[in-house]
Parts: C-alpha cells; sequence; structure tokens
C-alpha cells in the first residue's frame, strides 16, 4: 500500500494535493496521512520546504515569509523513494 | 503481585488520555518510580473488580513498537518479558488511523488484548464518529467507547476489564495479513536466528523488525550471530531492503478495513467547507481564473483604500516642508535644502508609501491566514508546470510578492541546479512590495480613476514577461524530469487579526529601518548631486550626468530626472519616488508634480521599466550569494535591464504611433 503511494507519486507531473491523491488511490485521506508521515519518517519522502523559505538557512531578517508558511509540508520522493517506486 | 492479581499492561500513543483512564482506575493506589535504567517514569496502581484485583501498569506513550525512542523500547521490552494478562490498549477517536497503528503492531505479538476508544466527546466535536461496538465486532475482542473525562468512564472501563478478563479463552486480536511472498521471507529468516535472540523474543516478531531496520533489533541479532549467520542474515536483509513498504502497508491496510466499519464522518463545519470551496479554489481552470480575480481585487483593493491615506499623509509632508522653510529661513539655503529637500522630500516622500504597504502585507497575511494563499500557489504552480516551467520554480515565486530576497533564498527547495538559476532569474520579475508600493503611487497620480485597470494591465503584464522569460531560458530542460509532489494545503478559518497585524508589523519595521537607512542615505546623496556646486538643478553634477542619458530618456518620452530615479531605484525601490520628490522639488506635492514630468504614454513606459527593472541591492546580493556566480549575477542584471528599457521602448513608440497620451 505504501509502495502505491510512492509510485502513484513517481508517476504524477508537478503538485498535486492530498484529497487528489488520496482521490486517485482510493484512500481515506486520514490515514494517507498518516501514510505520508511514516514514509517521511522512513526516509522515502523528504519535506522539499526544509533548507528553503520556510526555515531559512541563512536568514537575512527581511521576515518576507507570509505567515504559516513554515507550518505546511511540500512532499517529494527522496532518492530511496524513487528507487523503491521503480 | 500475589498470585490472585492480574497483570494489566495500559499502553497507547502519546496524548490518547492514557494517564487520565489510568488515574481514573487507580485512584489513590499508585506507586510512580522510574523504569529500571531509564529515567522514564513507571507508574503501577492497583484497582479492584468484582471479581479480581488487578495490577494496571502504565506504559509509556508509544507510536509503534519499533525502538525509535526509549519509550518505545520500555514499552516493547516490558510487553514481551512480562507476559500480562491482558494489554488494554487505548486509541484516540480524533486520530483512529493514527493511533490503531500501535494496536495493529500489538496483534503481531499475539497476546489477549482488550481496547478503550477514547476522546469520543472531542471526535463529535470535530464530525467524526466512532462505533466503538462495530470497531468490536471487526477486531473481535472487546472494545468499550468512552470520554475519559467523564464520571461514567471509570465504570464502563472496569466492566469491560472484568468481562474481557474473566473471558476464556482470552480474546486475542487478527494481525494485519502479509503477502505470501513476505511470509516467506519471514519463514527463511526465522531458523537463522541466533538461539539467544530466538528465546528472549518471538522469532516472528524479530524478523518482521529486522525486515523493517530496526536499529536496536539488528544490534542485538548481529551481537549474538556467528560471522557466518550474519552475513546470511544481511544477505536476506539486504534483498528485501524496502520490506518495511509491505510491512507498514498491510497494517495500514488492515488499520483502513477497521475504519471503514468503525469510523463515519458526516461532512459538516471547516472540512466541509474546505472541500466545497476547493472544488473552485484549486479547480485547473476556475482556480486560475480565481487566482487572477483575487490578485487583481487585491491590488485594486490596495489603491482605493490607499490613496485617500497617501493624500492625507502628503499633506502632512506639505505641510511639514513649509514649516520647516519657515523655522530655518534663517539659516544657510544648503541647510533648508538638505532638510526640506534632501531629508523631507526623499525620506517623507517614501513615508507616504505606508498605507499603500501596510494595506498590501495585512491582504497578503489575510489571505494566508484564511488558507487561499497556498491553493493560490498550487494553482500556479500547476499552470507553470504546464508551461514547462518546474511547478515547485511558484513556491518561491510568490514569496517575492513580499520581497524577492526570500524568494531566490527559496529556491533551494528547487531539485537541480539548471532549475535554482532559472526561479533566481525569474525571481526579481515579481513585484515586491516596495516596488509595487511605488507602481500604486505613481499610477494613482497619472491615471486617477483609471489607475486600478493600469495596474491590473501592469500585473497581466508582468505574469506574461515571467511565462515568457520562463519559455526562453528554460526551454527544452525542465519538463521531462519535473517531478511530482504533494503540497499540503491548509483547511479555511476564520483569520486570527493579531498573526495578521504581527506580520505586517514586521514588514512595516523592516520599511522604516530601509527607510531610515538606505533610502535616507541615497537621499541625502541625491541631494547633495543635485545641489552641488551652486544649488542649482540644472547646472547640477548630478543634471550634467543625466544630460548623457537624455537622449536615452527620450526613446521612452522621459527627461534625465525620471531616468536617475529609476536608476537609484537600485539602492531600493522606494528610493525612485524619493528621487523624484527631490529633482522636482516637491516635497509633499508629488502627486501634483508627476503629471508635469511625465506624459500618460511616457508614465506607462516609466512603470513598466519600474516594474521590470533591475531588483534591489539586498536582492542582487542575495542572487550573488544563491548562484555563487559573479558573471550569471550580472547577467541577470543586464538581462532584466534590457527586458525593462526594451519593453519601456515599445510600449512608448507604440502609443506615440498611435498618438495616445504623448
Amino acid at each position: 500500500m505504501l509502495r502505491r503511494v510512492l509510485r502513484a507519486l513517481a508517476d504524477v507531473k508537478g503538485p498535486v494535493s492530498l484529497p487528489e491523491l488520496a482521490a486517485h488511490l482510493g484512500l481515506d485521506e486520514a490515514i494517507l496521512t498518516a501514510m505520508l508521515d511514516d514514509l517521511v519518517r522512513l526516509g522515502y519522502l523528504c519535506d522539499a520546504l526544509k533548507g528553503g523559505p520556510a526555515a531559512c538557512v541563512e536568514c537575512r531578517g527581511c521576515a518576507g515569509c507570509p505567515p504559516g508558511v513554515g507550518d505546511r509540508r511540500v512532499l517529494q520522493l527522496s532518492a530511496a523513494g524513487k528507487r523503491a517506486a521503480g | 503481585m500475589s498470585k490472585d492479581e492480574a497483570l494489566v499492561a495500559l499502553v497507547g500513543s502519546p496524548n490518547v488520555g492514557k494517564s487520565s483512564i489510568f488515574n481514573r482506575l487507580t485512584g489513590l493506589s499508585q506507586h510512580v518510580g522510574n523504569w529500571p535504567g531509564k529515567t522514564i517514569e513507571q507508574k503501577t496502581g492497583v484497582c479492584r473488580l468484582p471479581g479480581s484485583t488487578v495490577r494496571l501498569v502504565d506504559l509509556p506513550g508509544s507510536y509503534s513498537l519499533s525502538a525509535n525512542s526509549p519509550e518505545e523500547l520500555v514499552t516493547r521490552d516490558y510487553l514481551l518479558s512480562a507476559a500480562p494478562r491482558l494489554v488494554l490498549v487505548v486509541v484516540n477517536a480524533t486520530s483512529l488511523e493514527r493511533t490503531l497503528y500501535l494496536l495493529a503492531e500489538v496483534a503481531e505479538l499475539g497476546l489477549p488484548v482488550a481496547v478503550v476508544v477514547n476522546m469520543l466527546d472531542v471526535a463529535e466535536q470535530h464530525g467524526q464518529r466512532v462505533d466503538a461496538a462495530a470497531l468490536g465486532r471487526a477486531l473481535g475482542v472487546p472494545v468499550v467507547g468512552i470520554s475519559a473525562v467523564q464520571a461514567s468512564a471509570q465504570a464502563e472501563v472496569l466492566d469491560m476489564l472484568d468481562n474481557a478478563l474473566s473471558a476464556y479463552p482470552p480474546a486475542r486480536l487478527s494481525p494485519p495479513t502479509l503477502s505470501p511472498d513476505l511470509e516467506a521471507v519471514l519463514e527463511a529468516l526465522q531458523p537463522l536466528l541466533p538461539p539467544e535472540l530466538s528465546a528472549s523474543y518471538p522469532p516472528r516478531f524479530t524478523a518482521i523488525k529486522l525486515l523493517e531496520g530496526d536499529r536496536q533489533m539488528l544490534g542485538l541479532a548481529r551481537a549474538a550471530s556467528t560471522p557466518d549467520g550474519w552475513a546470511a542474515i544481511e544477505a536476506l536483509l539486504e534483498a528485501h531492503d524496502d520490506a518495511v513498504l509491505e510491512i507498514a502497508g498491510a497494517r495500514y491496510a488492515w488499520i483502513g478495513a477497521l475504519t471503514q466499519q468503525a469510523l463515519r464522518r458526516p461532512a459538516h463545519g471547516a472540512v466541509m467547507l474546505t472541500e466545497r470551496l476547493d472544488r473552485v479554489a484549486t479547480h485547473p481552470v476556475w482556480g486560475a481564473v480565481l487566482l487572477i480575480a483575487v490578485l487583481a481585487a487585491l491590488y485594486g483593493l490596495v489603491f482605493q483604500l490607499s490613496a485617500p491615506l497617501v493624500a492625507l499623509l502628503e499633506s502632512v509632508q506639505s505641510a511639514a516642508a513649509d514649516w520647516l522653510r519657515t523655522a530655518l529661513h534663517a539659516q544657510p539655503a544648503w541647510v533648508q535644502g538638505l532638510l526640506a529637500d534632501g531629508l523631507l522630500g526623499g525620506v517623507g516622500t517614501v513615508l507616504t508609501l505606508l498605507p499603500v504597504l501596510a494595506l498590501f502585507f495585512a491582504m497578503i497575511a489575510l489571505l494566508e491566514d484564511v488558507g487561499y494563499l497556498a491553493r493560490g500557489a498550487y494553482v500556479a504552480d500547476r499552470l507553470m508546470h504546464r508551461l514547462g516551467l518546474h511547478g515547485k520554480s511558484f513556491l518561491p515565486l510568490f514569496l517575492g510578492m513580499g520581497c524577492n530576497v526570500p524568494a531566490i533564498s527559496g529556491t533551494r527547495i528547487l531539485d537541480t541546479p539548471r532549475e535554482r538559476m532559472l526561479t533566481a532569474v525569474l525571481a526579481p520579475l515579481v513585484p515586491c512590495a516596495g516596488r509595487m508600493s511605488v507602481l500604486v503611487f505613481i499610477a494613482g497620480a497619472l491615471y486617477r480613476a483609471w489607475a486600478p485597470l493600469v495596474l491590473v494591465g501592469l500585473l497581466a503584464i508582468d505574469v506574461g514577461v515571467i511565462v515568457l522569460s520562463a519559455r526562453l531560458l528554460g526551454r527544452a530542460t525542465l519538463r521531462d524530469h519535473a517531478p511530482g509532489f504533494i503540497m499540503e494545503l491548509p483547511l479555511y478559518h476564520l483569520p486570527n487579526a493579531r498573526t495578521i497585524a504581527l506580520y505586517t508589523w514586521q514588514q512595516i519595521a523592516e520599511f522604516l529601518r530601509r527607510a531610515g537607512s538606505v533610502i535616507l542615505l541615497v537621499s541625502l546623496l541625491i541631494w547633495a548631486l543635485s545641489s552641488a556646486p551652486n544649488g542649482v538643478l540644472e547646472t547640477s553634477w548630478l543634471a550634467n550626468i543625466g544630460q548623457w542619458l537624455a537622449p536615452f530618456g527620450r526613446l521612452m518620452g522621459m527627461d534625465w530626472r525620471s531616468l536617475t530615479s529609476l536608476l537609484a531605484s537600485v539602492a531600493a525601490k522606494e528610493q525612485a519616488l524619493a528621487t523624484l520628490a527631490i529633482l522636482t522639488g516637491s516635497a509633499g506635492d508629488l502627486s501634483d508634480a508627476l503629471p508635469k514630468l511625465l506624459s500618460p504614454a511616457a508614465g506607462l513606459a516609466f512603470l513598466i521599466v519600474q516594474m521590470l527593472f533591475i531588483p534591489c541591492v539586498a536582492t542582487i546580493a542575495a542572487l550573488k550569494a544563491e548562484t555563487r556566480s559573479w558573471r550569471l549575477t550580472a547577467s541577470v542584471v543586464a538581462y532584466l535591464a534590457i527586458l525593462s528599457f526594451g519593453l519601456g521602448i515599445v510600449v512608448y513608440q507604440v502609443l506615440r504611433l498611435i498618438d495616445w497620451g504623448v
């Protein structure tokens, strides 16, 4: 089931929302969210925003990020995820 | 523990209300200490049932039985070594899917189990209904649903405990079903396990944990195995290094089947609202239409609401300049000029932008806080992807609406250096708040009632330029390997005034800091250059330099003062206005002076150049830091200069040809 999530993400081009992916996989959103958390913990997915604007490594004090930007994630396949997705 | 006491282990994920249940069941008969060799609290207590006495052990909160944390290790070791008569698993009705995961793992241990579904009341408030009886039927073990804060909870759990302990044979769970291939791997792995390990842990459980990559279990297996034995285990594990996906996937399938029978989510509240609104807001076509409408409304509203306030501040500035000149009439002319024209004309004019900026930032914060901005980025991302640009590019580009510096830093989220470069080149094309405030001011002064339309038109041109630049610069490079990604979208909710005010204040404070440093210094420098050597603008050093630019400016209908202000905006975008105020000697009257300086056609050319021009020095420095290339940074600066002036010339010349506003 987790591999299906990885494969679906490998097949998608560009952004996909959680409801869209859940509908595509025929899964409940809450279960998909829990699965995504696990895939992140296991290293198959990574958060693209880490090190990006949500967590500027070298913050220049410009306070340019709107509120809430750091609260959400943009998940993508890691190297292990790409390999597992085949 | 006496022979008559039944040992019951209380387990559950963190925040399921396990401690509340433990306290209700045991009351004052508790013993608190530490687990041997750990700093983790150990709580045991006694509760009395009609037919027996129960010694309840409250195990640390654990998401799973993997050794991811000391708490999970304590829980796992205790369940495997103490052989409790019953494992009482607490799950949270508000996050059933997540908290059932631990139950799936407990099922694999084969111990007698009973389940408490806690927080039914909170789940109801969130629009979720858990049918404990249906869950019990699906699981085949005793299940009770409670709200631990209610007084009846204690009796309900005690009643269930009594029934569960007196049942014979005790109820056990059917574990998640693994695929035949995985079962074959487990069968192959178990005989390879060293006998010492098999004596302490159930072989099947050990084999599953090894396939999951459990570090503690791997360490134990390696330490207890012979070199050949470990080599055989390692080879099998390496051949199935992604088995964790199948194992966890089987657990989620098990959970999915359970929740399908026991969980109901009547759609209402924030979730329903979000679903309904997202049918439009994230729709491929209507979402894009809505985004354009929102951005147009944003610019239009900022203009309409800020215009009276800007006019008010201008009149205050004008009065202050008059007062200053009167107060300083006995001082040398250069002192009057420095303070009234250089300081008040420069920095004062920039400060009249405060309402524009405050409204803009407040609206951006409002859009973000209600949950729309993420949708806007999502829709724009998808659009960008279809246009051939990496979808994720629009995330940093969206940030550029506030300030281009974080937009350029944000390119780090992109996967390849080429994508990062391309997006960094495009980021300065997004009009930042400083640039936008200048556009709003000048459009308002030149086009009055038509200003909102002009601003929306400028925005459309800007989007067109970004798309065309992306196509031109990123041609045939990005579409093929742009990977998919999941964007988390927040639920829509009512905005929080404090969050919006805080963000707006942070931005305004940053603007004031800039006005008091870079803009002040550059304003004084421009005033000095425009006054020296004899206090007459037309014969000043700056005018002499400016005359060289005059022929070029005429291509866009501008004189040297307009061109100089554009060049000065490289220090900070708002500097363009400060410079115009100084060079036209119109402290507090810039709105009236601008129509005399720029014809409608020249004004459009000026606005287009200002919108697409070389970014401020802070952005250029960020660009250099991200690209680590002076050559590329210089190329971007050159590209933007050619692009902005080129488009400005084309627009002015076309308008001149059709004889409009020249």
